[in-house]
């Protein structure tokens, strides 16, 4: 029998029950981890420890969860504040300034050789704009989730939305013509 | 509401490269740094709460017990008095039992 995040984060809420805390982290743990990984350009390791802190935060703070949003899009949010108070510990905010693409390998372009393209590009991006193109683009939330994520304007993640893509594809048109015109 | 998918070629990457990442071992990682449950104390306390209020009573009511015994040592037919006693006496086995319980679930929660 499966139950709902509803369901289990009652469960876990009322009887402090682990059990059902767990099955959330099973449940969540692929694209939160994933998300800290792009955001922390490929440190699985570190991304791992994020999540970690972000699913105990979680467990701690699940009474705050009113269930106006997703489960996830709340997760979500807890890890991006793990991924910003980490970043300030590493002022990785001050090295999003530098957007350059590294130099272009002479590899044959297949499909592995554009994932790692596009992985590089992502990288390029500023955090902000790669957490909005990240959320919005690869994980589907909404606009509106995503500024409720992000804890700023809707404006400003329509705008880093449209600017991350704009970038990503002006750095994948250079070795992908399919990426130019679009 | 989710944003409706595109045509575009960039949105098809970026959708395909989010692909499943395997637990291996994360989630048991996780659980092992939750902290112990606020609650786990509190079976094991009311057992031992309840423990401790039927060997007060015990010592409250030992004279009757020990009377109820002596009555039947005379002969005497079963009354109100030895059902008393029956109880007291059925109130302390309980008592041992769940105490005997509460301490083995805490010795098994800190494990």
């Amino acid at each position: 029998m499966s139950f709902a995040d509803a369901d289990l984060i009652v469960r876990a809420l009322l009887h402090e029950d682990q059990n059902a805390f767990g099955e959330l982290v099973r449940r969540h743990q692929s694209p939160v981890r994933a998300f800290l990984a792009k955001m922390t350009r490929g440190d699985t390791h570190l991304a791992d420890d994020l999540a970690q802190e972000t699913f105990l935060k979680a467990w701690k703070n699940l009474k705050a969860f009113r269930g106006e949003a997703r489960f996830s899009t709340w997760l979500f949010g807890i890890a991006y504040n793990e991924f910003r108070g980490e970043a300030r510990k590493r002022k990785e905010l001050a090295l999003d300034e530098v957007e350059d693409l590294p130099d272009a390998q002479e590899a044959p372009a297949g499909d592995a050789q554009l994932r790692m393209d596009l992985a590089a590009a992502l990288n390029t991006l500023s955090a902000a704009e790669r957490a909005a193109v990240v959320l919005c683009c690869q994980n589907g939330l909404s606009h509106e989730e995503a500024a409720n994520v992000l804890q700023c304007p809707l404006g400003t993640v329509k705008t880093n939305v449209l600017r991350g893509r704009e970038k990503l594809k002006r750095k994948l048109a250079l070795e992908y013509k399919e990426y130019a015109t679009t | 509401m989710p944003q409706p998918e595109t045509n575009d070629p960039l949105d098809a990457l970026l959708r395909e490269q989010d692909s499943y990442v395997d637990d291996n071992g994360f989630t048991a990682r996780v659980m092992t740094s939750l902290p112990r449950s606020r609650r786990s104390w509190l079976r094991p306390t009311i057992l031992c709460a309840a423990t401790l209020l039927g060997l007060a009573l015990l010592i409250w009511l030992f004279p009757l017990v020990s009377d109820a015994f002596n009555s039947d040592a005379g002969g005497q037919t079963f009354s109100l008095f030895n059902l008393q006693a029956i109880l007291t006496l059925l109130a302390v086995v309980l008592s041992s039992a769940s105490l005997g319980w509460g301490i083995l679930k805490a010795v098994q929660s800190e494990e």
